[in-house]
């Protein structure tokens, strides 16, 4: 392990301790949102508690006190009255108070005013804070270093006041980007904070949100849940909460943020969270209103400029980043937040190059942006330049040992050299070496086949080689892919980096490596041919298409499932089926929407042939609208096209509505699905017979080792019933890419009919969902030599060796003798004597040995 | 016995090509007991099991009936391979008359079903009365086999390890500790390797222990791991009588066939009977060995092609050599 490896061990793991050492985070029980002492609030405190607001209001009017009186502003701030606000702040004299809503609506100038006020007032700290804030966003960044030293110096007199110390924690957290270890202190102070008035929400919400600064969404998510239980409108507390969502891929998040907006319409930040939102799912439009709507109240908004940045960038508009962040005080050190909100929005849209080339500029406003170094590094590596990646994130881990995605990723890293890489025609397949052997040959051949094809039918091919990481860990994938273990999907394309589970990821059986990987070289084909450029939808609609094409039996079908989702309403249409993917509503509703893309695009080349999905790309490519790519391309409005395919969902497949129940209520397929599968178990055969036929009529594509095939199969095999049996493996095989038994029986019974094709077929099906059993590669070998085909024999022969077997001597004698078969002495006699070097007295060895010298 | 008897590959000539003995030397005594089951389809894979070693060791060419004992739980289910119920008493009876006939024959004993180990110590489970390691100890004392080999298939086996472990006696256990409580697939890769020609690595014809107990231990692991679970057993071999696995083991199993009790005794044998052009060939293929063996030695330091070209060139002798005796033996050539 490197020395930089070893020193981000230690650090993850000081990391670890400080952001997982927060006791009593659990138990905040009440909500006071201004950091005031309960007593002097005296009956509104039970009133904030509770987050009744108007209550509470109604119970400080007249406040003359000072600390009831900043919590009065602050709370007509917080319901959206600030004009009151304003008045009640700068009546009450609560000048860091008016500093913070000035602030909030981007008046840099007169918030800076009123912080120094402040600071006279003797309210130093959080004044001290404040003004630091303000230096940064106004461009000042060089005083602000100073002004946070002061307020951490200040620590012991913040002593017992929840709200001073709330404002050192956010001092050592902002010092903490040139001095991590500080954000152990950021973390002990938001502790310190919470102890000392454990009524007080804020010092919760400021650690749920370093929590989730660091990718540790379920800590923050606890933390928040305890304290909406108390207090469910707070509108931070949702708003973060809504963040957490968005980080998990819920589409709760949206919901969150909008309840959020409950209490103040126009809040800029829950504003500019939605306008990201909605960017996330190509809502432009919405994107734009959205955050318009935030800029309205804080024209200085990062996030809102972040989003319009990205939204100008991926609607074509090159200089759309640079004309935002000008829109900001010159210097500020919001100019890299934007353009790293941007960044990341652009990789989400697949726009690699472009999202690091933001994370570039970022780093020229600010050099220290461990955000931008660490955007950057992770761009960088989906675009394949492993080495200038590393370097990036090894500088943002430097800067900010705390992330997690940084941390996890250089792991990754540091196991690359127990890779190798192997050239295929089209390909530099970056396999871990103990597999390369095997695994080599195979998806070489797949990946270049789906190559030439798909390159072919949509006439782009992309640059060469295609770099394809094959991870045997799932973990490592997902690291790869999300930076944290846990990602559900089984490959990814970056374009013309692909990465994937190795097949020794899963469980053997789970998935098919190789219709995955015919389904990342079309996503790179899509990609490539509109500059990456595609929406969601239609690139996964064509891989999952693709994949039927290519071999019987691979990609999604029609589902019960899928049908009973669709006929309950709770399938998004086809102009908003982003959403599918990017926030699904209900658990399986991913799979759900790659199966109705995939339709989609299938109903598209129906109606309007292959050539139209080669212009709705092109069109895309442009940097057309969906809106104009549906017009000029498709001849409809959006509208219309979901009305459409809507109609042609219920006609084609009328029968399979019909026959999956509505709600609660299973349907005739299900209810002949689960007769037959008890007659069955009962030895009842007859009936079985008969249901479970009807069950395969009603809807022949259902799959499954429990599907209706897979049952007739076991049906007819205890009945004797071997063509039946085969026949039924074969309709079993041909709806379901992952059905290994089936494919093995299905060759055994084939094989015992004499002719090697057929049951050749079904082994190198098999081998697609796994190809680490020996016995089935011995097997196929010996089909291929029956078959004659001496090419295939040595293939598998080979890959019998890769997998080290017990009988090493048996596999390479048996290697060298179809290879001799084939007429390759020199590649038998290297064979042979690998064999007896293992076992030098192996009789039939020595007999081969001597036939090859002639 | 005849080498081109040794080649082919049906399951009958394989068991028969692996297990068997050189002329002269004493028949192994194999005692197989499956235990219970505790269900149908544990019941069936025990008997299944215990069979297949069986009937492979009557496939020994020389072997008598008498010297094969296969104990299952419902001797009826097991048709003729079984030659009784495997009770405490059946175990009992079984091993005392053994202990009756002449003592210096190699003694395998193969256990099959459930296990469990607790303060109390460790135990097969049988129907009746369970076979603890105490009472098995005190039976393979008694039993007169030399050497000795006991193959304990059952979860929680690895609590044999210790009481079992005795100087010239190899244990086999299909779990490194009583712990490892799940019900186990070694015993059907054990018989696996009985069964079929791919546990013979080093292809002179027979299958050592040692080889069975590595090609097991392997499938075990593979097996495992095809289904992308977590490997709950962790076969131990111990030969060296400390109760462990370690560096030391394996050199006696390398030496243990059912039909002797050791491979390289079984050429010093037919060498010293040996007269004329046998003796010639057998002493020149002692020569080539001795040549490979010195080549493979220095194969780090030497050119890959030029250590093939002297691969191949001994082997080619090695190959002519082994011709030549087959035709001295009187086989084909």
């Amino acid at each position: 392990m490197s020395a930089p490896a070893v020193a981000r061990k230690a650090l993850g793991l000081a990391a670890a301790v400080a952001l997982g050492a927060a006791p009593g985070r659990a138990g905040a029980q009440t909500a006071v949102t201004p950091p005031a002492p309960v007593a002097a609030l005296g009956a509104a405190a039970d009133a904030i508690a509770r987050a009744d607001y108007g209550r509470a209001l109604a119970d400080l009017r007249g406040a003359r006190q000072p600390t009831a009186a900043e919590a009065r502003a602050r709370l007509l701030a917080l319901t959206g009255r600030h004009a009151e606000a304003e008045r009640a702040a700068r009546s009450a004299g609560a000048h860091v108070a008016l500093g913070e809503m000035l602030a909030a609506r981007g008046e840099l100038d007169a918030a800076g005013a009123a912080f120094r006020a402040g600071l006279e007032s003797g309210d130093s700290i959080r004044a001290l804070v404040g003004l630091g804030g303000i230096s940064e966003r106004a461009g000042r960044t060089d005083e602000a270093p100073a002004l946070y030293r002061r307020a951490l110096s200040a620590y012991q007199a913040a002593s017992g006041d929840a709200a001073a110390l709330a404002a050192v924690a956010e001092a050592a957290r902002r010092l903490g980007r040139a001095q991590p270890d500080l954000f152990h202190d950021a973390v002990r102070v938001l502790e310190e904070a919470a102890a000392a008035l454990p009524a007080d929400p804020e010092p919760e919400i400021r650690l749920a949100s370093l929590f989730l600064d660091k990718y540790d969404s379920r800590e923050a998510d606890g933390t928040l849940r305890a304290i909406l239980a108390d207090a469910p409108t707070h509108p931070g507390a949702l708003l973060l909460l809504a963040r957490v969502r968005r980080f998990d891929g819920s589409a709760e998040a949206e919901d969150l943020a909008r309840k959020a907006l409950e209490l103040d319409a126009d809040a800029a930040p829950a504003r500019a969270f939605l306008a990201l939102l909605r960017l996330e799912v190509a809502d432009f439009d919405g994107a734009r209103e959205e955050a318009g709507r935030a800029l309205r109240r804080d024209p200085l908004s990062a996030e809102a400029l972040g989003v319009l940045a990205a939204a100008d960038l991926l609607e074509g508009d090159a200089e759309g980043p640079s004309r935002r962040i000008a829109a900001l005080p010159a210097g500020s050190a919001d100019a890299a937040t934007v353009l790293v909100v941007a960044a990341r929005l652009a990789s989400r849209h697949h726009r690699y190059r472009s999202a690091a080339d933001l994370a570039g500029s970022a780093l020229e406003v600010d050099a220290r942006s461990w955000e931008a170094h660490g955007e950057r590094g992770l761009n960088l590596l989906r675009l394949g330049a492993v080495p200038e990646a590393r370097a990036a994130l090894e500088t943002a881990f430097e800067g900010d040992p705390f992330n997690v995605w940084f941390k996890n990723t250089l792991d990754l890293l540091d196991t690359y050299d127990r890779y190798e890489t192997l050239p295929s025609a089209h390909f530099a397949l970056f396999l871990r070496r103990d597999e390369g052997e095997l695994l080599g040959p195979y998806v070489g051949a797949i990946a270049d086949e789906a190559y030439g094809r798909l390159s072919d039918l949509y006439g782009h091919r992309p640059r060469t080689p295609v770099r394809l990481e094959v991870y045997p860990e799932h973990g490592d994938f997902s690291v790869r892919t999300v930076g944290l273990p846990g990602f559900g999907a089984l490959g990814v394309s970056f374009g013309n980096v692909l990465a994937m589970n190795s097949p020794s990821a899963r469980e053997k059986g789970s998935f098919n490596w190789a219709s995955t990987l015919w389904h990342e070289v079309a996503h790179a084909v899509t990609l490539g041919v509109t500059d990456n450029r595609v929406p969601r939808w239609l690139t996964e609609g064509i891989s999952v298409r693709e994949e039927r094409r290519a071999r019987a039996g691979w990609g999604r079908r029609l589902s019960p499932a899928f049908v009973a989702a669709y006929k309950s309403d709770r399938m998004p249409p086809v102009s908003r089926l982003n959403e599918g993917f990017v926030r699904p509503s209900f658990p399986g509703q991913v799979g759900m929407s790659y199966l109705m893309a995939s339709l989609v695009v299938e109903w598209i080349e129906d109606t309007r042939g292959f050539d139209a999905l080669k212009r709705m790309l092109a069109g895309y490519g442009r940097g057309w609208s969906e809106e104009r790519v549906f017009r000029d391309v498709l001849g409809a409005t959006p509208e219309r096209i979901d009305a459409d395919f809507d109609r042609h969902l219920r006609t084609t497949y009328a029968s399979r509505f019909d026959a999956v129940g509505d709600g609660e209520e299973p349907g005739a397929f299900a209810r002949s699905l689960a007769a037959g599968a008890q007659a069955l178990a009962a030895g009842r055969l007859d009936s079985a017979r008969r249901e479970l036929e009807r069950a395969a009529r009603l809807f022949p594509e259902a799959g499954g080792s429990a599907g209706p095939h897979a049952l007739l199969a076991r049906l007819h095999r205890r009945a004797g019933e071997a063509e039946a049996e085969a026949a039924a493996l074969e309709s079993w095989t041909a709806v379901d890419e992952i059905a290994y038994d089936g494919l093995l029986r299905l060759a055994e019974l084939r094989a015992a009919e004499g002719d090697p094709a057929p049951a050749v077929d079904a082994l190198e099906r098999a081998l697609w969902i796994f190809p680490f059993e020996p016995d089935v590669h011995e097997a196929l070998a010996g089909l291929y030599e029956r078959a004659g085909n001496p090419s295939g024999a040595v293939r598998e022969r080979r890959a019998v060796l890769a997998l080290a077997p017990a009988d090493a001597a048996g596999a390479w004698y048996r290697l060298a003798a179809t290879l001799a078969r084939s007429g390759d002495a020199g590649g038998a006699r290297e064979a042979v004597l690998r064999a007896l070097e293992i076992a030098p007295r192996y009789e039939q060895a020595l007999d081969l040995l001597l036939e090859l010298q002639g | 016995m005849n080498g081109g008897a040794r080649r082919g590959w049906s399951a009958a000539l394989v068991a028969a090509a692996l297990l068997g003995p050189a002329d002269g030397v004493a028949q192994a005594r194999v005692v197989v007991v499956s235990g219970l089951g505790g269900e149908p389809a544990y019941e069936e894979r025990f008997r299944r099991w215990g069979a297949t070693i069986a009937e492979a060791a009557r496939a020994v060419p020389g072997a008598r009936a008498e010297d094969v004992v296969f104990l299952a739980e419902d001797p009826d289910a097991a048709g003729p391979a079984a030659d009784g119920r495997s009770t405490l008493e059946g175990v009992e009876k079984a091993f005392q008359a053994l202990a009756e006939r002449p003592g210096g024959a190699p003694l395998l004993v193969v256990l099959i079903g459930h296990g469990s180990a607790d303060a109390r110590g460790a135990r097969v489970n049988l129907p009746g009365p369970d076979l603890t390691a105490t009472v098995l100890d005190a039976l393979l004392k008694a039993s007169g086999g030399d050497p000795v080999a006991v193959v304990v298939a059952s979860s929680s086996s690895g609590a044999f390890l210790e009481p079992l472990a005795h100087a010239g006696r190899i244990v086999v256990t299909a779990t490194r500790a009583g712990g490892e409580r799940q019900a186990t697939r070694f015993a059907a890769h054990f018989a696996e390797a009985f069964a079929g020609g791919a546990a013979d690595t080093d292809k002179d014809g027979r299958v050592s222990l040692l080889e069975a107990f590595r090609y097991a231990e392997a499938e075990v692991e593979r097996s495992f791991a095809s289904a992308g679970q977590l490997q709950t057993e962790h076969p131990v071999l111990d030969d060296d009588g400390d109760g462990a696995a370690g560096d030391r083991d394996g050199e006696v199993a390398a030496r243990f066939f059912l039909g002797s009790a050791s491979g390289a005794d079984d050429d010093a044998a037919e060498l010293v009977s040996a007269t004329g052009a046998l003796r010639e060939l057998l002493e020149e293929r002692a020569r080539i060995e001795s040549e490979l063996e010195a080549l493979k030695a220095r194969k780090e330091g030497v050119d890959a092609d030029a250590y093939d070209q002297a691969l191949e060139a001994l082997f080619v002798r090695l190959a002519l050599n082994a011709r030549a005796l087959r035709a001295e033996r009187g086989g084909s050539p």
